[in-house]
């Protein structure tokens, strides 16, 4: 337990007294705050409505030209948008002559009632003139037509606006209501385990790279090591992603208020406690199971650039559990999303999936917990042996199977 | 403290590396672990920290079966590695911790070792930017950590010059003279020769021979004499004196003709012959043989 302390202590101040861990961890949380505090930081820089609305209005009417049917036409539009003389030309040839001048920006032919034409000298990606005059002409064919009815505009939106008054009672967990939420906290597991477990195995292959490893192991027993290590991985990975979601919890709580109900509810919805706590409970314990296995494997090679093809297996698997908790998000029920949910290496993603999208029974949810308990144990016992055997295992090219039947060998020792 | 390899042989697959090996040690004399590339000092050192497990054997210190981890024992590995990013004190300090030793004694012995080295103004430095042999001077201080028991030290001389060489030596002669267990393998016979008291040499995975160094050269040097002539080749008097003394053998070395009288020619019967002959004695004496004399004549007779 000493040697424990020693180990996660000194490899957690290297970790993050990294400068790269600092200054990544740093932007990453400025980020988080600056994006979930968006709508605030939005709301702040449009609150000049009447202005906007002022500058929409002169769309029409600032550096455009028109050429009208007839005089009704040009007198209508005239009223309707305050055109001066210097926005009508009498013909279609001194529109465009007055394009290619460049004293406009774009130009209207009416050749009817409801039809026209646009000219542009340069279209801009932005530029679409000829949609906000078409809105203004649909508009004008509506009014009209309903008034040859009799009707208004407010009665036809009246109409439309109609919806019979309804009732809808959740019983269990709403999907459309959690799936946001699950999914940012997937996709945060998803990262976590990838970053750190590459971490973790790196700086395993990096020991026995630089030789270091000899001195560790004839310093203290394996155990220690390799517990050591993986807590201080899986610590630091922790802290820096904690940090993140505290920004981002932070600008969202900051902001909320600037949040469409929808979204608000998407996310807050489903923050009950027992979803807090079965996300962190299969997402902890299955973050270290994957630490534990990249670990073991990153003790397998001897150059820190074989980590990756070393890995290449349990990223298929975590790949694997990853695709599995997308899938249930469309059956949270089905008997693929009870299995994966299970299963300890897809139970980190997909059951905190099912958790959240629907009510998972209990004998699973604790069989599930069971499974994950063992196998971290299991795994940590397996990646220990693993570590020892493999910490002189140099140069030669080996396969898991040969891994797992030379360090499970027993060992002898002498006898007195 | 006496510690006594016995009996240890080490596989790796199908290939015995150790063949058995016994030999003790004694704390409070050096014992130097010789033997060519591959001869299975390396593995011997890694089978007694228990980096390798023996698969026959074992080691045992007064008698008892030896638990590496109940004594402090410095190493140094023939791979030399440290943590090339981390700063040297700092994982001094580590290491320190990890064989045994509270922060504030870590710190001490870490700050008295790079000291003794005279690497103080590098301790916040990164191992990396370090010379080579600075380097090796800080895994060598890692060695010393924590005031160790046991000094077990693989090719400690590799990489060190001269002055950092005589600095090393009267270090490991304090740990001797302080009564410590300390072994080391070495290929440099010259230092081997200046420090240790016993000697072990070891030639693919056996023991060739092991004791102490002065009474194995008195030994391999018993009846036999060291002549050179002036004016004679050394070829040429082997074969004078061969006619003379049918019984004698001779051995070509570079200070003069090695003479075995193997006990039945007296010292005073060739020196009479070499005045009848009037030949003028360059070099004349009792032969003793150095290390190196003794190592190749033992790896020699086994190749």
């Amino acid at each position: 337990m000493r040697d424990f302390g020693i180990v996660f202590k000194y490899e957690l101040r290297q970790q993050l007294g990294k400068r790269t861990v600092q200054v990544t961890t740093l932007i990453l949380v400025l980020i988080a705050l600056v994006a979930t505090s968006f709508p605030r930081i939005s709301a702040m820089f449009s609150s000049d409505k009447d202005g906007q609305a002022a500058q929409a209005d002169t769309t029409l009417t600032q550096d455009v030209g028109y050429v009208f049917a007839d005089d009704a036409q040009r007198q209508a539009y005239t009223d309707l948008l305050g055109l001066q003389e210097g926005n009508q030309y009498a013909a279609r040839d001194d529109l465009v002559a007055a394009l290619k001048e460049k004293a406009l920006k774009v130009g209207f032919v009416f050749t009817g009632d409801t039809s026209f034409e646009t000219i542009y000298q340069d279209k801009g990606m932005e530029d679409r003139y000829e949609s906000v005059l078409s809105q203004l002409v649909s508009q004008r064919h509506k009014d009209a037509l309903l008034a040859d009815k009799g009707l208004t505009t407010e009665d036809l939106a009246a109409i439309e606006a109609f919806a019979p008054d309804t009732t809808t009672t959740v019983m269990g967990k709403n999907t459309e209501n959690n799936i946001l939420l699950s999914m940012v906290l997937m996709v945060m597991v998803y990262m976590l385990v990838l970053i750190y477990g590459n971490t973790t195995s790196t700086m395993i292959a990096r020991e026995k790279d630089s030789k270091a490893m000899e001195l560790l192991i004839t310093s203290t027993k394996p155990t220690p090591l390799i517990l050591g290590k993986v807590a201080a991985a899986g610590v630091s990975g922790i802290v820096q992603f904690g940090l993140i979601v505290v920004a981002a919890l932070g600008g969202f709580l900051f902001s909320q208020d600037y949040y469409s109900p929808m979204v608000r509810q998407m996310l807050l919805g489903s923050l009950s406690q027992s979803y807090i706590l079965t996300y962190l409970f299969f997402s902890i314990t299955g973050y270290i199971l994957y630490l534990f296995l990249y670990a073991a494997l990153g003790s397998t090679v001897s150059r820190v650039e074989d980590v990756g093809s070393a890995t290449a297996v349990v990223q298929f698997i975590f790949i694997a559990g990853y695709v599995a908790s997308t899938f249930v998000m469309n059956v949270p029920n089905g008997p693929v999303s009870v299995a994966t949910s299970l299963i300890p290496f897809t139970a980190i993603m997909v059951m905190p999936m099912r958790a959240g999208l629907a009510t998972v029974p209990a004998w699973q949810m604790i069989a599930a917990g069971a499974l994950m308990l063992l196998t971290v144990a299991l795994f940590a016992w397996l990646s220990i042996k693993i570590y020892r055997w493999g910490s002189l295992n140099y140069g030669n090219k080996t396969n898991i199977f040969k891994v797992l039947k030379e360090a499970l060998r027993p060992q002898r020792r002498a006898k007195a | 403290m006496q510690l006594e390899v016995r009996g240890v042989t080490k596989r790796f697959g199908d290939k015995e590396v150790l063949h058995g090996i016994n030999f003790t040690v004694q704390s409070g004399r050096a014992m130097g672990f010789l033997g060519r590339n591959g001869a299975g000092k390396s593995t011997t050192i890694r089978c007694l920290m228990d980096v390798f497990h023996q698969d026959e054997g074992g080691f045992y210190i007064d008698g008892q079966p030896l638990d590496i981890t109940k004594y402090r024992v410095g190493y140094l590995p023939e791979e030399r590695g440290m943590y090339q990013k981390h700063t040297v004190l700092e994982q001094l300090v580590y290491f320190a911790q990890l064989r045994g030793a509270t922060r504030a004694q870590a710190l001490a012995t870490a700050n008295y070792w790079v000291d003794y080295f005279e690497l103080g103004e590098y301790k916040k430095k990164k191992l990396e930017t370090l010379s080579k042999g600075n380097q090796q001077k800080i895994q060598i201080a890692q060695s010393f950590l924590n005031e160790p028991d046991i000094l077990i030290l693989d090719e400690p001389f590799s990489g060190l010059d001269p002055v950092n060489a005589q600095v090393f030596k009267d270090t490991i002669a304090r740990f001797v003279s302080e009564g410590k267990l300390v072994i080391f393998s070495s290929h440099q016979m010259n230092y081997v020769e200046e420090i240790c008291d016993d000697v072990t040499l070891i030639h693919q995975g056996d023991i060739l021979l092991t004791g102490d160094l002065e009474q194995i050269k008195r030994e391999l040097g018993q009846n036999k004499l060291q002549l050179r002539i002036e004016g004679m080749d050394d070829a040429a008097l082997a074969d004078a004196l061969r006619v003379a003394f049918p019984d004698i053998i001779t051995l070509p070395h570079e200070d003069g003709l090695i003479l075995d009288t193997q006990n039945r020619v007296t010292q005073q019967q060739v020196l009479d012959h070499v005045n009848r002959q009037g030949w003028i004695i360059h070099h004349y004496g009792l032969y003793t043989p150095s290390l190196n004399d003794i190592f190749i004549a033992k790896v020699g007779e086994q190749a």
